[in-house]
């Protein structure tokens, strides 16, 4: 099928590129359906678009490129509800906030990591309780 | 708003299978002990909101692919997990 977004023109997705957000994500509840959309030459990114609205789109991150010591622990419900059978098949990605477009204060959210099983094509922003993350860590040091 | 007056270690039992116990008051705070099964969600709700407000802005995010510079690949952040507002 085609999907419209505003950033990246229409794009052709299949049927088992659809991942399924059955909670939506915080804020975006009503937004059940999303794709991964690479990033040509820079796989340490890639954009999740929602199919509904073509507006929105996060940017996500491999935080554990960005942030070695960080740890993701998925509990046992969530395995169930994701459906979640061999650790290959999960994608663990952090949502990028780029305050102002200015791509040197990019920050990253730690605290609700982007579960995303592809084995099942499900997923879930979990929102982890009782850690040290926030909302907001910076992916880059300011040199200046 | 069901509003119950509860004292230490005493409980509340939601759905038949949420246990909620005050564990502690001191001052104006109580810590609170919840039992519930592995499928049940549990966040405070100003980190919830935090989230919230999080995804609201980083859904703007009007980057284009060419803006993010290739050369920061090679240079991860040092951060390792310093606070900063939430």
């Amino acid at each position: 099928m085609k999907v419209p977004t505003s950033r990246f023109g229409v794009i052709e997705i299949g049927p088992a590129d659809v991942l399924n957000f059955p909670e939506g994500v915080p804020a975006f509840e009503q937004l059940r359906e999303f794709f991964l959309h690479p990033i040509p030459d820079n796989p340490a990114f890639i954009w999740l678009q929602a199919i509904a609205d073509p507006d929105v789109a996060f940017l996500l991150v491999d935080p554990f490129l960005f942030f070695p010591g960080y740890e993701v622990e998925i509990p046992e419900g969530l395995q169930q509800e994701l459906k979640i059978k061999e650790a290959a098949d999960v994608l663990v990605l952090a949502v990028v906030t780029v305050p102002d477009g200015d791509v040197r204060r990019m920050t990253a959210n730690l605290v609700a990591p982007v579960i995303i099983n592809r084995a099942a094509r499900l997923g879930r922003q979990y929102v982890m309780e009782g850690t040290k993350y926030t909302t907001r860590h910076p992916l880059f040091r300011d040199k200046g | 708003m069901l509003v119950l007056t509860r004292r230490v270690n005493e409980t509340i039992i939601i759905d038949g299978k949420i246990k909620v116990t005050v564990v502690a008051i001191e001052d104006d705070k109580i810590r609170i002990g919840i039992d519930a099964p592995p499928e049940v969600g549990i966040v405070r709700e100003e980190l919830l909101n935090a989230v919230r407000d999080e995804n609201k802005a980083a859904a703007r995010t009007a980057l284009v692919p060419g803006d993010l510079p290739k050369n920061f690949l090679s240079r991860p952040g040092k951060d390792r997990g310093d606070r900063t507002d939430m």
